[in-house]
């Protein structure tokens, strides 16, 4: 019992000292600095939704007022971690205000590099914390960059999922290679049905259907970032 | 007559079994070893990035600062030192990753002291194009991080993933290799950026 309370505790210990505290998302607008009213929240959330839906691009919100050491590694793994964008297309975007320390951080996903790029989105970030988190007017400046950032996708030619799609073909090569190891197991294990029915045809199928994917806790569609985008300060 | 039937079966079986065993290795490893190539053509591709920033970059700076140029010069010759080392992902050593490594890093120097000697010219810091092109140098910087972190890790994978029994026989038998791995650079854990 002695030997069973201490591996938890150890475990508990080793979960506590694991570096920056990543916060759980919260769908498109994690407000855990209380920066925008529940109206508010909500009207960001309809038009993130909405955007979504028309571009499949995930454009998320999230205010902190601690964020570790620094803003930059803090925005880069939350939006890893969350895997804001889809899969297939990296098309996330990551907006993170500190009103605390007064700093900003718009995170671009490898998808959305090409269209946001870093010297522009520093003047719009600069601009808006200018014209409106200086003020504390934290909704009006989010509304600000939020349209900026699809007036510039619409004139950069506008957002085409399955344009965007065909160009990652490493996922195309990775998934090649699960299919050919699936196809072997698979071979495999029909082989091994038809020889041991009873033993065997159980304990495989159990294997096969028994694990699970992985969680990426959020709902986002798993995209990936490079660590592009641009920050600031008021 | 039937029993021999069953010993030659069931040799067969297990002969299939390792077989498919070893043929499920070889193509896991593969696998892990392609997204190790896949991480280290990123990490060439961010810094062929702040490579191609730097021909701007020097001709903005020189019509504000032209007798600075031996700074400008410093910056043009680490340039030029690391675009020299190619590597072959395949074979990969640790001495060639960490001469890539210091040439890289002796452009980062040869940019932050351009960087800390253009902070006396305002007419340069109020200059939109360097302005924009200071963003673009940050983002690129943050960008070779987080891949040579990745990198890493992907490297990691695939190695730990070699040398654990009984995997590594299978690796002995089609020389599957280690891959080397960034070291911590000093300094290089933040971008050459000034603060105004």
């Amino acid at each position: 019992m002695k030997k069973i309370i201490l591996f938890i505790t150890l475990l508990f210990l080793t979960c506590l000292s694991y570096g920056i505290e990543i916060p759980k998302p919260n769908g498109y607008v994690s407000d855990y600095e209380n920066l925008f009213t529940s109206e508010q929240k909500q009207e960001l959330t309809n038009i993130l939704t909405d955007y979504e839906k028309a571009t499949t691009i995930e454009i998320t919100i999230l205010t902190v007022s601690d964020y570790g050491d620094d803003i930059f590694d803090f925005a880069q793994e939350t939006a890893t971690k969350w895997g804001i964008g889809k899969d297939s297309t990296n098309n996330g975007l990551l907006i993170v205000i500190s009103k605390n320390y007064k700093k900003w951080r718009i995170q671009t996903g490898y998808g959305l590099e090409g269209y946001l790029p870093d010297g522009w989105l520093k003047g719009i970030g600069d601009e808006t914390a200018e014209d409106y988190f200086k003020n504390d007017n934290f909704y009006d400046g989010t509304i600000n960059i939020i349209n900026e950032c699809k007036t510039r996708i619409e004139k950069e030619g506008g957002y085409n999922y399955d344009n965007n799609k065909l160009l990652s073909d490493k996922n195309k090569k990775h998934t090649k290679n699960i299919i050919m190891v699936i196809i072997i197991i698979v071979i495999v294990i029909i082989i091994f049905c038809f020889v041991f029915p009873d033993t065997f045809g159980l304990l495989v199928f159990s294997l096969i259907f028994g694990g699970d994917g992985n969680s990426d806790g959020g709902g986002f569609g798993g995209g990936g970032f490079g660590g592009g985008g641009a920050g600031g300060s008021w | 007559m039937k029993k021999s039937l069953i010993v030659l079966g069931i040799g067969l079986l297990v002969i299939f079994l390792i077989g498919s065993w070893m043929v499920g290795k070889y193509n896991t490893l593969v696998t892990k070893q392609e997204a190790v190539n896949t991480a280290w053509s990123q990490v060439e591709n961010v810094y062929q990035r702040r490579m191609d920033l730097i021909p701007n970059l020097v001709n903005t700076v020189k019509g504000y600062a032209n007798h600075e140029s031996q700074t400008l010069i410093g910056v043009i010759e680490a340039r030029a030192k690391a675009t020299q080392t190619k590597i072959d992902p395949s074979n990969m050593t640790s001495e060639q990753l960490a001469q890539f490594s210091d040439n890289q890093q002796g452009l980062s120097s040869a940019l932050g002291k351009l960087m800390v000697v253009m902070e006396q010219y305002p007419d340069l810091k109020a200059n939109q194009n360097f302005l924009e092109l200071q963003a673009q140098l940050e983002g690129t910087e943050n960008r070779i991080a987080v891949e040579r972190k990745k990198f890493n890790d992907v490297a990691q994978d695939y190695n730990t993933y070699l040398r654990r029994f009984p995997t590594n026989i299978i690796a002995g038998i089609f020389s599957f290799y280690k891959y080397p791995y960034f070291k911590a650079e000093e300094g290089s854990e933040k971008a050459p950026t000034v603060v105004f």
